[in-house]
C-alpha cells in the first residue's frame, strides 16, 4: 500500500508519466476502500489524458472531473468542482497536473485554497526523457514546477520507462537518479512506480515502495492485439 | 546509441536540427504547438533562427526568403494553418525551392476539431495552390520513422529543388514512442549554386522568381518542372508491404490507421483470414505500380484503403488497382480513430461484397 496524503497532486515532464500514474492510484485507492475522485486539470495536453479512461473509472464508481472540455477544446478552462473538491477531507482526491512548469501553473490560482491544507504535491521523474536524463535537467524541472505553481513538491516518483521497451536497468538508472535529485533538492524520494510485471526482479533492488502500474493509457492500435509488446524483462 | 522516449512532435523539431535545419518560421496552432515550443528553445543554442511569425502566411513567404538564399528551411502547422500556407507552397514550388513543410493533421473542415485526422490527403498530394506543381509528401507511421523522414524529406527537397511535406495525423504529433537517434552528418551538405548568397562581384546575379509572363517561357518552366517530377516518380517511390502468401485482402493505409490496420490483420487472423498490409510511405509520388502488382494476385479478393477521413487516399488506390479488384472502404472522420475491429470488420465485408 502507497502512504499518501487524501489530497495527491501529480505533476513533472510531460511524458514523465504522470496520467498514468494517476489513472492507476484512483484504481489501487478505490481497490483499497475509498471514495475516489481524480481531477485532470491537464492545460496542456489535447491527447493521452486521463478523462479518456474516465469510462472504465466511473464503473468501477470514480468520480472524473475535468476542464478544457476534456482535452478535445484547446482552452486553459479549469473545472469548478475542482475548488469545492478541496473541502472532500474523507474522499482520496487525486489531481492530475498538466507537464512541465506550464502544466503546473494552474496550482498557482489554487494558492489560497491549498495553503490551509495538508496534501501532497508529487513530481513524477522519467530518466529516459532527455530532458530530464541528468540530473541537473532533472533539478532544473523541479525547480521551475515550484517556480510557477507557487507550491513546494513533497514527494520523487521515479517511473524511469520506455513503454513497452522498459527493461530493468532503465528502471535502476531512475532510481539513482531519484536518489541524486533527493540528495540534492532535500526532496524525499517516496516511490518507484513501473508496470506490473517488473516489479518482482525489482522488489531487492529498490529502496523504496514499489507501485505496480497497469498500461491504461494505450495508443489507439494497442486496444486489441498489441503489436511489438517486446516486454523484454520476460525474457531476461 | 540509447532509447530515449520522446514525444512525436518534440522528436520531428530535434531531426530537423539535427539535419542541419537552422531556420524554423511558424506560427502556433494544436495539435503540432510542440515543434515551435521545442524550435524556440532549441534553435537559438545551436546559433539558429526560430520567428514565431504574424501569422502563417507571413511564415511560409519567411520560408521562401530563407530557401532563396540557401538556407535549409523547416515549417511546421496543422491543417487550418497549412491551408493558409498554400499561396506560398505554390510559389516555392513555382520557384523551385527547397524546404521541409510539416503538417500534423487535425479534423477539418475549417477549424474543425484539435483530434486527429488525415482529412488533408488531397490538398497535399493535388496541391492546394495554383498551378502544375507537386510536393513530395511523406507520410511517418511511428516516431522513429518521421524522424528518419525529417533528414530524408530536406535532402529529397535539396536534391530536386522542391518543397517536401511530411503529412502526419496528430496522433504522430501527440503520442510518445522510444526514438534511437542515428548519427547524421550535416557538414557534406551540398552546394546551392542557384541561391541568392551575394555575386561579391564574382558572377551574374542569380534570381529566384516564378512569374513567367512570355507564355512560351512560363510553359518551358512547367515542361522542366514536368520533367523533374518524372524523376521523382522514377526514382523516389517509398512503401512497404507486408503481404503474406494466399493473402486475401489488402489494407492500404499511412500513419496511424497503418497501425490499425496492422492490428486487424492479427484479428483477421484468428478467424482464418489472411490479410496484408501495403503502406505507402510517400503519398505522392504514389506507389501505383506496386499495389497494382499485389492487388493482380489471384489469391487477393478485395483491397480495402483505411483513412481518418471520408475517403481521399482511395481515390490512389482505385487508380492503381485499376478494378482488377473490388476496392473497400473503412473511414472515420472529425478526430475519431477506428478501432482494430472496425478495421477487420471492413476487411468481411469488402470480401463478401468480392465473392
Amino acid at each position: 500500500m502507497i502512504d499518501i496524503h487524501a489530497l495527491t497532486i501529480i505533476g513533472g515532464h510531460y511524458g514523465s508519466g504522470k496520467t498514468e500514474i494517476a489513472v492507476n492510484l484512483a484504481f489501487q485507492k478505490k481497490a483499497e476502500g475509498k471514495d475516489v475522485v481524480l481531477a485532470d486539470i491537464d492545460i496542456v495536453n489535447p491527447y493521452f489524458r486521463s478523462y479518456e479512461q474516465r469510462r472504465p473509472l466511473e464503473q468501477k464508481g470514480i468520480r472524473v472531473i475535468t476542464g478544457s472540455l476534456g482535452g478535445t477544446a484547446d482552452l486553459p478552462a479549469l473545472p469548478p468542482e475542482l475548488g469545492m473538491m478541496f473541502d472532500e477531507s474523507d474522499t482520496m482526491r487525486i489531481i492530475d497536473l498538466g507537464g512541465d512548469p506550464v502544466g503546473a501553473r494552474v496550482l498557482a490560482r489554487y494558492e489560497d485554497d491549498l495553503r490551509e491544507l495538508a496534501f501532497d504535491f508529487l513530481v513524477v521523474l522519467n530518466a529516459n526523457r532527455p530532458e530530464t536524463s541528468t540530473l541537473e535537467g532533472a533539478s532544473r524541472m523541479i525547480d521551475e514546477i515550484e517556480a510557477m505553481s507557487k507550491q513546494s513538491i513533497s514527494g520523487i516518483i521515479n517511473n524511469t520507462h520506455l513503454l513497452t521497451e522498459t527493461t530493468v536497468d532503465d528502471v535502476l538508472r531512475g532510481d539513482q537518479l531519484a536518489r541524486e535529485l533527493a540528495a540534492k533538492t532535500g526532496i524525499p524520494y517516496i516511490m518507484t512506480a513501473t508496470l506490473a510485471p517488473l516489479v518482482p526482479a525489482l522488489t531487492p533492488l529498490v529502496q523504496v515502495p514499489i507501485l505496480p502500474l497497469t498500461r491504461h493509457m494505450l495508443k489507439p492500435w494497442e486496444q486489441e492485439k498489441p503489436e511489438g509488446e517486446n516486454y523484454a524483462w520476460l525474457h531476461e | 546509441m540509447k532509447k530515449e522516449l520522446w514525444k512525436g512532435n518534440e522528436a520531428i523539431a530535434e531531426a530537423a536540427i539535427r539535419a542541419g535545419c537552422r531556420h524554423f518560421f511558424g506560427y502556433p496552432i494544436t495539435p503540432q504547438n510542440e515543434i515551435p515550443e521545442y524550435m524556440s528553445l532549441h534553435m537559438p543554442k545551436v546559433g539558429g533562427v526560430f520567428v514565431q511569425a504574424e501569422s502563417e502566411v507571413a511564415a511560409i513567404n519567411m520560408v521562401y526568403g530563407a530557401a532563396g538564399s540557401g538556407a535549409r528551411v523547416m515549417t511546421s502547422s496543422s491543417s487550418p494553418g497549412i491551408s493558409l500556407k498554400q499561396e506560398g507552397i505554390s510559389y516555392l514550388a513555382g520557384a523551385e525551392l527547397p524546404c521541409l513543410i510539416v503538417n500534423i493533421m487535425r479534423g477539418g473542415p475549417g477549424l474543425g476539431t484539435i483530434q486527429p485526422a488525415q482529412a488533408d490527403y488531397y490538398q497535399a498530394t493535388r496541391g492546394g495552390g495554383n498551378g502544375d506543381y507537386r510536393v513530395i509528401v511523406l507520410a511517418p507511421a511511428t516516431i522513429q520513422e518521421a524522424c528518419d523522414q525529417v533528414r530524408d524529406g530536406f535532402d529529397l527537397a535539396d536534391k530536386y529543388r522542391m518543397p517536401v511535406m511530411i503529412l502526419a495525423d496528430g496522433m504522430i504529433g501527440q503520442m510518445m514512442e522510444a526514438v534511437e537517434w542515428h548519427d547524421s552528418k550535416v557538414d557534406d551538405l551540398p552546394e546551392k549554386a542557384w541561391a541568392t548568397t551575394g555575386t561579391k562581384g564574382q558572377r551574374k546575379p542569380n534570381i529566384i522568381n516564378s512569374l513567367f509572363i512570355d507564355p512560351n517561357e512560363s510553359e518551358n518552366h512547367n515542361l522542366k518542372l514536368n520533367r523533374k517530377y518524372e524523376e521523382v516518380k522514377a526514382n523516389e517511390i517509398r512503401y512497404e508491404a507486408d503481404i503474406p502468401e494466399d493473402c486475401e485482402v489488402v489494407f492500404v493505409a499511412y500513419g496511424t490507421p497503418a497501425r490499425l490496420a496492422r492490428a486487424a490483420v492479427r484479428v483477421l487472423k484468428e478467424e482464418g483470414i489472411n490479410a496484408g498490409l501495403f503502406r505507402p510511405i510517400t503519398l505522392w509520388p504514389f506507389p501505383e505500380r506496386e499495389l497494382h502488382e499485389i492487388a493482380k494476385r489471384d489469391s487477393v479478393k478485395a483491397v480495402v484503403a483505411v483513412e481518418m477521413s471520408m475517403g481521399q487516399m482511395i481515390d490512389d488506390v482505385k487508380i492503381a488497382v485499376n478494378g482488377v479488384k473490388p476496392v473497400g472502404f473503412c473511414g472515420k472522420a472529425g478526430g475519431i480513430v477506428p478501432t482494430p475491429r472496425e478495421v477487420a470488420d471492413a476487411a468481411k465485408d469488402a470480401l463478401k461484397g468480392a465473392r
